[in-house]
């Protein structure tokens, strides 16, 4: 019985640099991909502050945000 | 089960990094170490199959009993969040993964510890890293030699099927969400990205502060306002219910990875509950609420990376570790010390992707208690036990 995969193509992860490089990526570039699909696409600009309230006091016409991220600084487990 | 030496190979720092790990060293120690590997026996990863198949009909038992026995709240799952749990498990949501954390020297049945189910990591270094590095070894073989050895691992072809199947019946898209400071999530959910991204997903990722709630639209939101149909986190249950928008979880229909109903899986109350209900099982350690004879180990619920455990052996504390779960509450579990191969603790992480048993990535510590500096180490099995284990030729 075959346990091992086959083989192993990466697109997004083949390089180190390639990963650092989509990080930078602004959110301009990502909008106007619509989700992305090369290997862009990460928005690290910086994580936003605050937290909105989902229960009152929010524009219809732009989200809140910062509402989640609060708690930890690492999900590892 | 046996741990041999052998030397890493030559530029092994360049490699990895190509292959996509960035924190192969933990300040100036490697955390992947391949200077040496774990060599299993064709019966002990049948061995280490077997129970991990049965571990997760009986989770997924326990989760059934949980929420037709209405037990929710034992697992500090606040009444608010109950239906959405509830209904979450009804609908049969899917599951990318999960892993369990296995106790096993090669002679006993492997016994679980616990079990990672809402956010493992260590993922890239089992799927990838250490697939790479088989080949790279096996390929100093003559070739008729190469085919009595193998790894136990099909991670990243179970993934990219896990996506396809998810792609199929929910749509097209998925959005990657988790701490983006945190270098090691970040590389966590680019593996998990890539492989949506091969199974044809679109695919983007924010970090969890970014991702936004339209209060008049009732909908989660991108950074361009588009609402999220299905969201991996990389971020705990337990954390996003408690923080400014868990009362809003409940009311949006976006579909989570991993979903609702792995809250139950995912804090350690699993483990008195796995014991109540399969007391005979070889793979259940017996857990209770309170302390276990002379000798047991004390978990906080929802502990991280071995923070706050205290092991007590016959009355006397014999490890313990800091950290910042203190005050909550715990569990015991009796204790099952790790064996000791030259000085080292493997854990073994066994991984479900799809409901299947599909890999391992065994977890190195100097002590007994496995920490966030515990080594990934990587394995190979023996088809034959005749076979001479390899090892690279040293340096020059």
């Amino acid at each position: 019985m075959q346990r091992s995969t086959q083989a192993i193509t990466l697109v997004l992860m083949g390089s180190a640099l390639a990963l650092v490089g989509c990080a930078r990526q602004t959110e301009q570039d990502e909008e106007n991909s619509s989700y992305g699909g090369g290997v862009g696409g990460i928005h690290t600009v910086g994580r936003v502050g605050g937290g909105g309230s989902p229960t009152g006091g929010v524009s219809n016409t732009a989200s809140a945000r910062g509402g989640f991220g609060a708690t930890g600084i690492s999900a590892v487990s | 089960m046996q741990r041999i030496v052998t030397p890493a190979r030559p530029g092994w720092i360049k490699t990895v990094e190509s292959q996509g790990l960035l924190f192969h060293s933990l300040d100036d120690e490697p955390y992947w170490d391949e200077t040496a590997y774990y060599l299993f026996e064709s019966r002990e990863i049948d061995a280490l199959e077997t129970a991990s198949y049965r571990l997760n009909e009986m989770c997924l038992a326990a989760v059934d009993h949980v929420i037709s026995e209405r037990r929710l709240a034992e697992f500090d799952i606040p009444e608010p969040f109950h239906a959405f749990v509830v209904e979450s498990w009804e609908r049969d949501e899917h599951t990318i993964y999960g892993r369990f954390d296995l106790v096993f020297n090669g002679r006993s049945a492997p016994k679980l510890l616990e079990y990672n189910a809402d956010t493992p990591t260590s993922l890239l270094e089992a799927a990838v890293i250490q697939w790479f590095w088989s080949r790279d070894l096996l390929e100093t073989l003559e070739p008729w030699d190469r085919g009595s050895f193998d790894q136990f691992n099909s991670l990243h072809e179970r993934l990219i099927e896990a996506w396809t199947r998810i792609g199929a019946e929910r749509g097209g898209a998925v959005t990657f969400a988790a701490v983006t400071d945190a270098i090691e999530d970040l590389m966590t959910v680019s593996y998990l990205r890539d492989t949506a991204m091969q199974a044809g997903l679109r695919t983007q990722t924010l970090d969890i502060s970014q991702v936004g709630w339209h209060d008049g639209r009732r909908e989660f939101t991108d950074l361009a306002e588009r609402f999220i149909p299905l969201l991996f986190k990389l971020y705990p249950w337990e954390w996003l219910m408690r923080e400014a928008f868990g009362p809003a979880l409940p009311l949006a229909s976006t579909r989570w990875l991993e979903p609702p109903w792995k809250m139950i899986l995912s804090n350690k109350t699993l483990l008195p509950l796995l014991y109540e209900l399969f007391p005979e099982s070889p793979y259940v350690l017996p857990a209770a609420y309170e302390p276990i004879g002379s000798s047991y180990v004390m978990k906080p619920v929802f502990s991280r990376e071995g923070e706050n455990i205290e092991i007590i052996q016959a009355g006397q504390m014999i490890a313990w570790t800091d950290g910042r779960y203190h005050n909550q509450p715990v569990i015991y579990q009796e204790f099952c010390p790790l064996p000791c191969f030259d000085g080292r603790y493997p854990v073994i992480g066994s991984w479900m992707v799809n409901g299947h048993a599909c890999g391992l990535g065994v977890r190195e510590g100097d002590g007994l208690i496995t920490t966030n500096t515990s080594r990934f180490v990587p394995h190979l099995f023996r088809k034959t036990l005749t076979s001479k284990p390899p090892c690279l030729a040293p340096p020059v």
